[in-house]
């Protein structure tokens, strides 16, 4: 497991460190088990029902295509957009008008397997093109706090070593804090990687073409401790750790946005 | 500014006409700009007027009908048609839950494995930032999703 350690020593007015910084960090070894794939229906027509109608009609047929593939476990709508294609132009009508859905599809498996992958890109029906099938996982929960503690091991024994490069121990902490950096990649296809090859650079430096299979997460511990013999902490010890969390929403208003110009060409001044 | 705002009058009334109950049609904004034809030599530009209008509503099947109505009323920009939700804060306000449950979580955790202990959160400062995803956002596809990212202060006791 490739461990990322940043060291420092803060000296206090004197040869004798206090303060002493150190961190590790770890990948959170999680092994995909589903597939996610993303369609887009497009559609274009010479007004605006015309091409929201036509993608209306096509995503829920693609969707309802999806939901049959087998191991589907979700199938939502994830985006939708409408625009006039030739809005920039304002001395001409508006003649051409594009509608594009996003649909989502979880499915159970491997991307790996060419048979799940199959029946993702064939299951909808026709209807919509595939712009994205890569590896997902479904919870990393477990895998998250793991290499938390793994993490949390490796500082903990930098922040020793620094301590004892030194000359002095640890004697209490002043602050602890997390960061998750997420290390996922894109692609059409994935393939899998053994573990031990993962790191950030590889996830940036790997073909968009073979990029899927990478930890979902690199966790970083950091801990900021008083050597002993050091002046009493002016700041209350604090553990700092962030989070994000994404849900879907039921949509329940439409914004539409219009404009009017108008434009009078230059007058003559006489 | 009169010719466009007889233009204006007449997409206006669409709009109100056909928003649909509990719709919201609002003017955001009005610009006339000056675009000089020849800087150097002072001549007098073009007039470039500009009205904008928005509408919510809740009548989700028929939206884009507003924007042919629109249209033939005498729009002549379509910025975009996008989904979301008329009251976001239930959504955010869940995304922030599973969020700082989450990085609490995150902090019991590193805590048990450096062997202290968390304390209470900090109440001063529980989320610092705050990431969302634009409804409103034009020419990309409106997102279905809203995310949320929280960062957490608490106690570490010794």
């Amino acid at each position: 497991m490739r461990v990322f350690v940043i060291l420092c020593l803060t000296g206090m007015a004197s040869a004798q460190p206090f303060l002493t910084d150190a961190s590790g960090s770890a990948p959170v070894a999680a092994r995909p088990d589903q597939v996610a794939a993303v369609f887009e229906v497009d559609t274009e027509a010479s007004t605006a029902s015309q091409a929201a109608d036509q993608n209306s009609s096509r995503t829920r047929a693609a969707m309802d295509a999806a939901r049959c593939v087998p191991g589907a476990s979700s199938v939502w709508l994830a985006a939708y957009s409408l625009t006039a294609l030739n809005s920039r132009e304002l001395d001409r009508a508006l003649t051409r008008f594009r509608s594009r859905a996003q649909i989502r599809v979880v499915v159970r498996g491997y991307v790996t397997d060419v048979r799940v992958a199959e029946a993702v890109r064939e299951g909808n029906g026709g209807m919509a093109q595939l712009v994205s099938i890569v590896d997902d996982y479904s919870d990393t929960t477990a895998e998250s706090d793991a290499a938390l503690r793994v993490a949390a091991a490796e500082a903990r024994r930098n922040l020793d070593a620094l301590a004892a490069s030194a000359g002095g121990q640890v004697d209490r902490l002043l602050s602890i804090s997390t960061a998750q950096a997420n290390l996922r990649g894109g692609g059409e296809f994935g393939v899998l990687l053994p573990i031990e090859r993962i790191t950030p650079r590889l996830v940036f430096e790997a073909p968009s073409s073979t990029s899927s299979y990478v930890a979902p997460q690199l966790t970083t511990l950091s801990l900021s401790a008083l050597l002993a013999g050091a002046p009493p902490a002016t700041k209350r010890p604090v553990i700092t750790t962030n989070a994000s969390a994404t849900i879907q929403i039921e949509p329940d208003v439409a914004d539409v946005r219009i404009a009017v110009h108008h434009w009078v060409p230059p007058q003559r001044p006489w | 500014m009169t010719e466009l705002s007889v233009k204006a009058q007449a997409v206006l009334a669409v709009l109100r006409r056909l928003a649909g109950p509990g719709g919201e049609v609002s003017a955001i904004g009005t610009t006339v700009t000056n675009v000089p034809a020849n800087a150097s030599q002072r001549q007098p530009g073009a007039f470039h007027a500009k009205q904008r209008f928005r509408v919510l509503t809740s009548d989700l099947a028929n939206a884009v009908r507003l924007v042919d109505a629109a249209i033939a009323a005498g729009a002549t920009r379509v910025q975009g048609v996008s989904l979301g939700m008329r009251d976001e804060g239930a959504a955010m306000r869940e995304a922030r839950h599973w969020a700082v449950c989450r990085a609490v979580t995150f902090a019991r955790v590193a805590a048990a494995a450096m062997k202290v202990r968390p304390g209470t959160m900090i109440p001063t400062r529980p989320v610092l930032t705050v990431s969302f995803i634009d409804p409103a956002s034009f020419i990309s596809n409106s997102s279905l999703q809203r995310s949320e990212f929280v960062t957490v202060e608490t106690e570490l006791l010794q």
